[in-house]
């Protein structure tokens, strides 16, 4: 139990003196084990079934709008030192229906705060690593489509280690959920989409010319084959041995096709600077403007 | 276990794109049907219709005899396995499984029950502690399926769930696929924009493209078969050979003529072509396999052989391609790894005129039967 959420227990047990409420980390006799914001805890409240139910969704909503609150002034910026179970992740959800899309992600995590607000799903996930982070929300983005059969766009932003971040951490969540439209992705990462965030800072014009300058026959893409061949070759870091054997051809063979490629586009990717500019060709014409 | 039949489907997007246009389909309980297609042409889109993800714009879709366009996606009694196999790192492999039914409050036996017996079928109940991070490629594709699995569903809808592992991998679990359907006996609906896949996994396939039906038939039919030009060069690799020519008779016999070659038509095969085609422009195709380099195929029919430049030899250890060039039209031939033919040599080669495919060139149907 953090801090904050022991305090507004105490303030609460002093204010209502004639109910009994304790609340511990260990579950304890009589208790029940209820979430709290980003705490999962055992509370006990001496009330009849009915009333003890309608009394605990009261206080924890009383809770949860605090701790919004204190969220929201930190976003701002107006707000320090606010005591949140860091490193954490905050994600952007644009969907239809929210409701059991925080059902899941309380089903799903043991620690996570969600709230709506402006019509997206704010998500703030404590997460430990970025590798963690990346295959979880592509989890939760299956278990929104398969589970919940609902479409969902998810801006994920840079994971933030202390309330420090946790301003920029919102900011590039929001920047990574317009992205989406942008990218045409159902979930983008923005420490992920640092190159594709620097191509459209350039103008769409001086973009055009540098495929035109460079690729000589951008045709050649609409091949599948070809098009796994390139980038294949690229993320193994224009190691032939490699490629080859992920492509499950023999080394001569991606030779020729590397041959082939170069004669038709005028790149050999063989070589680091045209490897770079096949790179930036891709993701060019990946965004589709041209 | 359930039919899946979709009547004069369409789909079309705000913007007036057309994503498919007409689709009519009538897949048989248990059966295991590929939609094949290059991207774009639709067949994610109504793999999506049929999960209730994307709305029909027109036709029917009854799944086992229910009429289900307005009936809500959790309500179709259906499961679906994407590509990307994303599991929840913090949660072990039965976690993984079980949490769709604990989701749907599920009660707790029943769960146990249902993610055992799902860990059986794939053959994964000894990894069933472990956290993703300690699974293979194939082992995590294999719980994703276990997710779908356990929801026992009446139909599976596979969204190229093999497109991210590794081509060893991939041959291996396209096997595993099929046994799984063999298993399982339920109705499978699987998308690909592999040939292989659809090929070895499918009872039939739908191959597709701008959002229309090309053709419905079994792999072999496909094959020996492609009902137009798309279907026929889709369809195999190294893609089908196609040359422009025509179809000519002299007495009473057929031929097939392009640049200054006649190449006669097996009398069996020549009745199977439509008369009105005589003299039209046609597109002749044949498959790299069935272009010939070895001595006695060239002894045998020489009146199926000519004379071409090689130009490339890619030699791949089971099999050698030959890239050919005649009188500027590019051939692939797929010969024998024997072969002796080296670039910048003359070879004889020979069509297997048994093994022609011959096309309208204006609607681009094939024209024989």
């Amino acid at each position: 139990m953090n801090d904050y959420l022991t305090q507004f227990i105490n303030e609460l047990s002093s204010k209502t003196a004639n109910m009994k409420i304790q609340c511990k980390d260990v579950p304890f006799e009589g208790a029940a084990e209820e979430r709290f914001g980003f705490d999962r805890c055992y509370v006990a409240a001496d009330f009849e079934n009915g009333d003890r139910k309608r009394f605990l969704t009261l206080i924890r909503e009383l809770y949860e709008e605090r701790l919004k609150n204190k969220i929201d002034r930190a976003i701002m910026g107006i707000e320090h030192g606010i005591d949140l179970p860091f490193p954490l992740a905050v994600l952007s959800i644009e969907s239809s229906s929210y409701n059991d899309m925080q059902d899941l992600l309380y089903t799903l995590f043991e620690s996570v705060f969600s709230y709506i607000s402006n019509n997206t799903l704010n998500v703030f996930l404590p997460i430990d690593t970025v590798e963690n982070l990346e295959e979880s929300v592509s989890a939760v983005h299956e278990s929104i489509t398969e589970d919940l059969y609902l479409k969902a766009r998810i801006g994920v932003g840079m994971l933030s280690k202390s309330d420090i971040d946790l301003k920029l951490s919102f900011q590039t969540s929001r920047a990574a959920l317009k992205l989406c439209s942008e990218f045409k992705k159902d979930v983008v990462f923005y420490h992920k989409e640092w190159l594709e965030m620097l191509i459209l800072s350039i103008p769409e014009r001086a973009r055009t010319e540098f495929v035109r300058e460079n690729f000589k026959n951008p045709d050649i893409l609409s091949d599948n084959e070809t098009l796994k061949t390139i980038t294949t070759f690229l993320n193994c870091s224009l190691n032939l041995s490699k490629a080859s054997r992920l492509l499950f051809i023999h080394r001569n063979t991606l030779s020729y096709r590397l041959d082939k490629i170069h004669s038709e586009t005028g790149l050999d990717i063989r070589n680091f600077e045209d490897a770079m500019k096949m790179k930036l060709c891709l993701e060019i014409l990946d965004l589709g403007q041209i | 276990m359930a039919d899946v039949v979709f009547k004069n489907i369409s789909k079309i997007y705000t913007g007036g794109v057309k994503a498919v246009d007409d689709f009519n389909l009538e897949i048989k309980d248990k059966e295991f049907i590929v939609l094949v297609g290059p991207s774009g042409c639709g067949k994610s889109t109504t793999l999506r219709m049929v999960a209730g993800l994307e709305e029909i714009s027109s036709g029917e879709l009854y799944i086992d005899g229910r009429l289900v366009n307005d009936v809500p996606p959790k309500d179709r009694d259906i499961a679906m396995v994407f590509q990307n196999y994303a599991l929840y790192p913090h949660m072990n492999v039965y976690e993984n499984m079980a949490f769709g039914l604990k989701l749907r409050k599920t009660p707790k036996d029943e769960i146990d029950r249902r993610v055992k017996e799902a860990a059986k079928i794939l053959e994964i109940e000894g990894l069933l502690n472990r956290k993703p991070k300690a699974l293979s490629g194939g082992q995590r594709q294999r719980v994703a399926l276990g997710r779908a699995i356990v929801r026992n569903p009446k139909v599976f809808l596979m969204d190229e769930p093999l497109s991210n592992l590794d081509a060893k991998l991939r041959v291996q679990m396209r096997t595993e696929l099929a046994k799984l359907h063999d298993r399982l006996q339920t109705t499978f609906i699987y998308v690909t924009h592999d040939q292989t896949e659809a090929m070895t996994m499918g009872d039939r396939i739908v191959v597709m493209k701008d959002g229309v039906i090309q053709q419905v038939a079994s792999p072999q039919e496909i094959y020996n078969k492609p009902s137009n030009i798309f279907v026929a060069g889709f369809i195999g690799s190294p893609e089908m050979n196609f040359i422009d020519g025509h179809i000519t008779v002299k007495n009473g016999k057929y031929f097939i003529n392009f640049k200054d070659i006649n190449l006669a038509l097996p009398e069996g095969i020549a009745k199977t072509i439509n008369p009105d085609f005589i003299n039209k422009d046609i597109v002749i195709g044949i498959r790299p396999e069935d272009i010939h380099d070895e001595e006695m195929f060239l002894e045998t029919f020489p009146e199926y052989t000519f004379n071409a430049k090689v130009e490339v030899v890619e030699l791949l250890g089971s099999e050698t391609y030959l890239y050919l060039q005649y009188d500027g039209i590019p051939l692939t031939a797929r010969v024998d790894p024997r072969s002796v033919a080296r670039s910048g040599d003359m070879v004889k080669i020979g069509f297997d005129m048994n093994k022609i495919h011959i096309f309208d060139k204006e609607t681009t149907k094939r024209v024989m039967d």
